[in-house]
């Protein structure tokens, strides 16, 4: 036996297929905006990671400074220090004075002019290993993930892009099958007219 | 369906045609029913979108303010990182060394003991031949400069020294190297302690910097999340408008079908 197709089957036929069709663009839209969050959350992520490369870059340039500061004031004090004992013992000689004194002046001269010396050569290699370089390494790594971040960013897009296509196709099947519901029902009251 | 309508109005015409005015009522009540829970469901989206998108709005702005000042703190710093490592430079490298110079000078004069005043005169004669030269062959005019004035101020001495002993002259000397040392020394310690403010005001120019990031951030993250409440707002809009066009659909079906059937009967 044959059964007729009707308007009804053709309707649920139709009515089906834009079920599955409007599902198909809804776990992509789904999907689409699943990769948007993870991306946007990926780029967030990389700010936050560049922001404290940052600022640890910058608390390696101030502990470097402070200590080539350091480093370098001692140094003065040890000049003036120097230049004050060798003062006293060129004093001493020109006046006779103490010999004890004057040998123990000069001693004093010798020490704080090599400390005066030593810290003042430490000073620019110590703000390059402590503070420069390292600045330099976490100002790096700023930058790697900046351009992650911006990676991101762009798939972020995309994805947004690739979700309000799907939206858009989703409403094309929705008005499609609007379409073909009015026409069935066009079709039932002319069927109902007829009988 | 079509079928079923054929069969009641088959048997009882009256009886059908009052039923299925019911049942049509029903459905026309439902469906303005639904309609009404749908349009109040995107209503309330679509309130919550406009409020999203206006916190939005105003977070924007306060970010906006916020990333100008960052950017112009750390343009401030920068500044005064240069200024200060200016200030740092001339104490640390120009007064200390010409300090040096002039201590290294008077160390000279006063272990040279009675052969004082000439050395003085051949390092003074030295001194302004190099100041010449260096000039004519372009040496930093700092240099020059201070080469000429170690000149004047040796020669001068040597002229004191022509009329006072030797022992004053390298007694003066090493109170003129105690000095020259002490300025040296102090003009290190200070050019350091420049230096160091300078590289904090960097430090603080990279820490606005990242303040600068963080809101630049926070700038992007609320504006996708504007641009997803207008897309909220939109998509409501629409459903709403295709929810009262699918009704209406509905209803001017039921009055076509009430039509049909009453012209039928």
């Amino acid at each position: 036996m044959t059964q007729a197709i009707t308007g009804s089957n053709s309707t649920s036929f139709a009515g089906e297929l834009a079920t599955l069709l409007i599902q198909i663009e809804s776990n992509q839209s789904e999907s689409s905006r699943l990769t948007r969050d993870a991306a946007r959350e990926s780029y967030l992520d990389n700010a936050q990671k560049q922001v404290d490369a940052l600022h640890v870059a910058a608390d390696a340039t101030r502990v470097g400074a402070v200590a080539a500061a350091v480093c370098t004031v001692a140094s003065g004090g040890f000049s003036i220090a120097a230049a004050s004992a060798q003062f006293d013992a060129d004093v001493g000689k020109a006046t006779n004075c103490n010999a004890l004194q004057v040998a123990s002046d000069e001693l004093n001269a010798k020490l704080f002019d090599a400390a005066a010396k030593t810290s003042g050569a430490v000073a620019t290699p110590l703000k390059s290993f402590v503070g420069d370089s390292t600045a330099e390494d976490f100002q790096a790594e700023a930058k790697r993930f900046e351009t992650r971040g911006e990676q991101a960013k762009w798939q972020a897009g995309d994805a947004s892009s690739s979700a309000e296509k799907a939206d858009r196709l989703g409403d094309k099947v929705l008005d499609l099958l609007q379409g073909i519901q009015s026409d069935a029902n066009n079709s039932t009251n002319a069927i109902i007219g007829r009988i | 369906m079509v079928a079923v309508a054929s069969n009641i109005s088959a048997t009882d015409p009256w009886q059908s045609a009052s039923s299925s005015v019911d049942c049509t009522q029903a459905n026309l009540s439902g469906a303005c029913a639904l309609l009404a829970i749908l349009v109040k469901t995107q209503a309330i989206s679509q309130a919550g979108a406009r409020t999203d998108i206006e916190l939005g709005a105003q977070k924007l702005e306060e970010l906006k303010k916020q990333l100008a000042d960052a950017i112009h703190q750390a343009e401030e710093a920068a500044d005064q990182s240069g200024f200060f490592g200016f200030l740092g430079d001339i104490f640390g490298s120009d007064i200390a060394q010409i300090a040096g110079a002039v201590a290294a000078v008077a160390a000279t004069i006063a272990t040279g003991g009675a052969a004082a005043p000439l050395l003085l005169l051949t390092i003074s004669a030295a001194l302004q031949a190099g100041a010449k030269v260096g000039a004519e062959l372009g040496l930093d005019p700092k240099l020059c400069m201070a080469l000429s004035i170690a000149s004047a101020a040796v020669g001068l001495c040597s002229g004191v020294g022509s009329v006072q002993s030797a022992t004053a002259l390298a007694d003066g000397a090493r109170k003129v190297g105690l000095v020259a040392n002490v300025v040296q020394g102090g003009a290190t310690a200070t050019g350091g302690v420049f230096h160091g403010i300078s590289g904090e005001y960097h430090a603080q120019q990279l820490d606005d910097q990242a303040e600068a990031v963080r809101y630049q951030a926070q700038d992007v993250a609320v504006d996708l999340a504007l641009q997803d409440a207008f897309a909220l707002l939109q998509n409501a809009l629409r459903t709403q408008q295709r929810e009262t066009s699918t009704v209406s659909t509905i209803v001017q079906n039921d009055s076509d079908t009430n039509t049909a059937l009453s012209n039928r009967i």
